[in-house]
């Protein structure tokens, strides 16, 4: 079986001691963070990121990873604890797991998510390995003009399974392509917007866009919605659920991981889309619907196992075609080529261990979740009690010398800090930032695809719809589009979001 | 009251975005199809979001909506950017301590009910864990002290 080769080939590289701890130090890092409200994946990965430079690529990678899932594990603690979730893929988790705290039941909630979270992960992984190998191998056959076409595609699926407005979202996309643009031109040699400062002829850094919009922007709006916050510390009560409990939420734990797979994989689905699906699903198919908000354990179980298994699948299409589908994903294209990989189908043949070791990480980081968070949820409840207002200065700091170490550069500072206040300008419009992380990093791969693609065909731009992948990818963008904007899908899209 | 839908602005940013874009794009060679220039690409993007940014506008002019504003945070958004500037002024210049102090007991002060105390300890912890996380564990390459006063 060549699946079990990978696979083996895949532990040996993720269970030498280096690798264990950076697994681990990425898993407790972003539980940590993931729990404290406020703080999302995005921020968090990119306040993180340049610390992993200096490590070898593969551990970099696997402690990102492990940064990415805990942060999800940490978001669904204080969800179920505090009502307040950490990330958005944890919204649903608070309707019934808050309910579940609420009703002294907290423990069994936090311990069905762990359980639920770790299967999906353990399934979601073995789906990540199978699938990899035949899409990379589809992807080898892609030229330039099916790589264009495939991300425009991966764009345009994003914003339209995303959030909010479609117009303002694909006009995110299109900011994000141009100030992509800023830096030199790789095929000629050209200086492009950077108005004479040499510190911009590499390029804005996405982690200075990324802490910019997601980390500064995050801490200023803070302060314009002020929230109250009822923690329950006192109530966790028993951990392990009993039978009844385990044989109710294992049939959401399925489903969910099934859904969370699948949904994962599209471009702009991944975590969030997929706990909003299973929930819904586990509330149609219940037999008493009416449970659902006041505590019922298929609520946390569900959508749990879906956002686990999502973030577990949104991996396959950034490791085999090097298309990020949400903004974590970007992070980690982002973080790749900064360590000198070019993602895309290549990596798996030309660096199978690191392929193959970041996916058996995520099978260990999972473990590893499973047996920190269990005995030491007291410790997350401590944290969540410390105040916002001592935890902002310490992010700041953080968030700051990390844009700064990348370059040693002080005007990535000041620039991170313009993003900031150009972030809150954004949110204050009701422009999600997301999009324009997407189009940041898949600007100057879309451009070069383009050039490309036309200079094979010598110019010819009927290129990108006479090859057949290439016009039925393009197709397939159209049609989406067009769902969208058609009024009875649009209101269905616009309820499912409310829900 | 009745006001204009936040889309407006939006768009309109939009629009003066792909304009400014295209203005200061507007030296690079455009080329031909088959041998792109450096502006060819960058052409398209701005006009793209020129017709986008309209788009959001008109589709913000046909709606009205309940006036909803807040106020912005102003104090927040004054103290904490400005807090960061400040670190970028003074990291180079006078070291990691001083910057980092500068940063926390300007940023603090976004919070309404600080009190100087707390601002002082807060700065004088967090410059403590800086210097031991980036400089004693991480072995980032910064200057700690305002140069003369390092041992």
């Amino acid at each position: 079986m060549e699946l079990l080769d990978h696979l083996a080939l895949g532990f040996q590289v993720a269970l030498t001691l280096d690798n264990l701890i950076y697994c681990f130090a990425g898993v407790v890092l972003g539980t940590l963070i993931g729990v404290l409200p406020g703080i999302g994946p995005v921020a968090t990965i990119s306040m993180l990121l340049p610390f992993t430079f200096h490590l070898a690529p593969t551990s970099a990678l696997i402690m990102l990873a492990g940064i990415y899932y805990g942060a999800q594990y940490g978001g669904s603690t204080s969800a179920i604890l505090v009502n307040l979730p950490g990330e958005a893929s944890s919204v649903v988790t608070c309707l019934d797991g808050y309910a579940m705290a609420r009703n002294g039941r907290a423990g069994h909630a936090l311990a069905i998510a762990a359980i639920g979270s770790f299967v999906a992960g353990c399934i979601a992984t073995l789906i990540l390995a199978a699938a990899a190998p035949p899409l990379a191998e589809l992807a080898f056959r892609f030229g330039a003009a099916e790589y264009f076409s495939l991300m425009v595609l991966g764009l345009v699926a994003a914003v339209v399974l995303a959030q909010g407005s479609l117009l303002k979202a694909v006009a995110m996309i299109a900011l994000g392509v141009l100030l992509g643009l800023v830096g030199m031109d790789t095929t000629t040699g050209d200086q492009r917007f950077t108005f004479g400062l040499p510190e911009l002829s590499d390029g804005i850094g996405f982690v200075v866009v990324a802490m910019g919009l997601f980390g500064f922007a995050g801490i200023i709006a803070n302060f314009d919605a002020p929230e109250g916050r009822e923690i329950l510390t006192r109530t966790i009560g028993r951990l392990l659920p009993s039978w009844k409990e385990l044989r109710q939420a294992s049939g959401a734990i399925v489903r969910g991981t099934g859904i969370g797979s699948v949904l994962g994989v599209l471009p702009g689905g991944g975590a969030m889309l997929a706990s909003f699906a299973s929930y819904m699903l586990e509330k149609r198919i219940a037999k008493d619907p009416s449970r659902f908000g006041k505590g019922a354990i298929e609520g946390v179980a569900g959508p749990e196992s879906a956002n686990n298994a999502g973030a577990q699948t949104s991996f396959i299409p950034m490791l085999t075609l090097g298309l990020p589908t949400n903004p974590v994903m970007a992070l980690m294209v982002g973080a790749m080529m900064i360590q000198g990989i070019q993602p895309g189908p290549q990596v798996m043949t030309s660096q199978p261990e690191l392929f193959w070791g970041m996916i058996a990480s995520m099978w260990v980081g999972n473990l590893m979740l499973v047996l920190l968070n269990l005995p030491l949820v007291g410790l997350w409840v401590k944290l969540l009690s410390v105040r916002y207002s001592i935890l902002y200065p310490a992010i700041l700091l953080f968030s700051v010398v990390g844009v700064y170490s990348l370059n040693s550069s002080v005007l990535e500072v000041f620039l991170a800090a313009a993003f900031g206040l150009f972030g809150y300008l954004l949110l204050r419009l009701g422009c999600e930032p997301a999009p324009l992380l997407l189009g940041l990093v898949l600007g100057p791969m879309l451009e070069d695809n383009f050039r490309r693609a036309l200079t094979i065909a010598r110019g010819d731009p009927l290129v990108f719809v006479t090859r057949p992948i290439s016009a039925g990818l393009l197709l397939a963008a159209a049609l989406l589009l067009l769902a969208v904007v058609a009024p009875n899908i649009r209101k269905a899209r616009e309820q499912a979001f409310k829900e | 009251m009745k006001r204009l839908s936040r889309d407006v602005a939006a768009g309109l940013l939009f629009v003066a975005i792909g304009v400014a874009a295209l203005v200061a794009g507007s030296d690079y060679r455009s080329g031909t199809l088959l041998n792109m220039g450096p502006g060819y690409f960058p052409r398209i993007v701005s006009a793209l979001m020129i017709v986008l940014g309209a788009l959001v506008t008109l589709a913000g002019l046909r709606q009205r909506t309940e006036s909803t504003s807040r106020p912005w945070p102003w104090r927040a958004l004054v103290l904490i950017l400005g807090g960061l500037v400040l670190f970028g002024l003074a990291l180079e210049r006078v070291g990691l301590i001083v910057a980092v102090v500068a940063l926390i007991a300007t940023s603090a002060f976004a919070e309404r009910e600080r009190g100087i105390l707390e601002a002082i300890s807060l700065s004088a912890v967090l410059a403590a864990l800086a210097w031991l996380v980036f400089v004693k564990a991480l072995g980032l390459p910064m200057s700690v002290w305002p140069e003369g006063m390092a041992n």
